[in-house]
């Protein structure tokens, strides 16, 4: 008789423990797919790869860097930064040219897309709003038709926050 | 007492079977849940998006997209085989269903090509507009 009992108390822990099992697998597998998957990282990657293959090739700069280059920068470079046509760009792109003898002042530079996003990206460092933003830093060294070495700085930030984070 | 032996063997029957068919429901629930129409469309939507941001001009790319055209032969019929990939104004649309569909924009400023339906995939080409 006390057996019998402590086998049914055994087989009722036992469904408690598979409808838990159950609930947890449930519960894990609803927070990894109601997410979108996160693109933006390689986005900028991308985006920043782009600007700088169309910046320098082979290690030289390739365009003549003035104030028309600035301007036509998206169409010279076959970028087009509003598909989406939403009010604001969700891409923002900032080129700075340093002579490497004095890093501290670009002798060029331009940016193009939504500045606001910059100031996103680089409040990330400092712990917040991490995932409005995604962005990439990528540094390189070019020579210019002179022959003088020049420090390239591109930045890119991504944001389609709608598009990838559940929000 | 043979009665007896045969109830026991009974019970211990019924609950291997019954643990056996937890463990199925469960585990074709994993399997079907990563499967899903929406988000295999997701995930093409942004793949061909970043593909596209990635090439040169006058790339011709294959991708393979079995899972998706195994959905739309059996659930949309082979004929909307052609309708799976839009690419147009900056957008890629994925499409597997009468009723749904993602779409995700790319900023390579390309003309691209309408993709051409494989057996497996899809091809379709690039041009500098």
């Amino acid at each position: 008789m006390k057996n019998k009992k402590a086998e049914q108390m055994i087989s009722v822990y036992w469904f408690v423990i598979l409808i838990l099992v159950a609930v947890g697998i449930y519960a894990m597998i609803a927070a990894y797919f109601n997410y979108p998957t996160d693109v933006r990282q390689w986005e900028a990657e991308v985006l920043g790869n782009r600007v700088a293959d169309c910046i320098s090739e082979n290690g030289k700069i390739v365009q003549e860097l003035n104030e028309e280059f600035k301007s036509n920068f998206l169409i010279i470079c076959g970028l087009n930064l509003e598909a989406q046509k939403l009010e604001q760009p969700q891409f923002y792109i900032e080129v700075n040219f340093f002579n490497v003898e004095n890093l501290e002042e670009s002798i060029f530079n331009f940016s193009k897309g939504n500045y606001a996003w910059k100031e996103q990206y680089f409040l990330q460092e400092e712990g917040k709003f991490q995932r409005v933003v995604k962005g990439s830093e990528k540094r390189f060294y070019s020579v210019d038709n002179q022959g003088k070495q020049i420090l390239v700085e591109v930045l890119t930030v991504v944001r389609k926050t709608e598009k990838n984070v559940k929000i | 007492m043979k009665s007896k032996k045969a109830q026991i063997l009974m019970e211990n029957v019924i609950f291997i079977v019954l643990n056996l068919i937890y463990l199925t429901i469960l585990i074709l629930f994993i399997a079907r849940a990563g499967s899903g129409v929406l988000n295999i469309e997701e995930s093409y939507a942004k793949q061909i998006a970043l593909i596209i941001d990635s090439v040169e001009p006058e790339a011709e790319i294959y991708l393979n997209m079995e899972d998706a055209i195994k959905i739309v032969r059996e659930d949309w019929g082979e004929e909307h085989l052609s309708e799976i990939v839009r690419i147009k104004e900056g957008f890629v649309t994925v499409k597997l269903s009468k009723d749904s569909g993602y779409s995700y924009s790319y900023f390579n400023d390309l003309k691209v090509d309408s993709p051409i339906p494989q057996d497996n995939g899809i091809l379709f080409k690039v041009h500098k507009k």
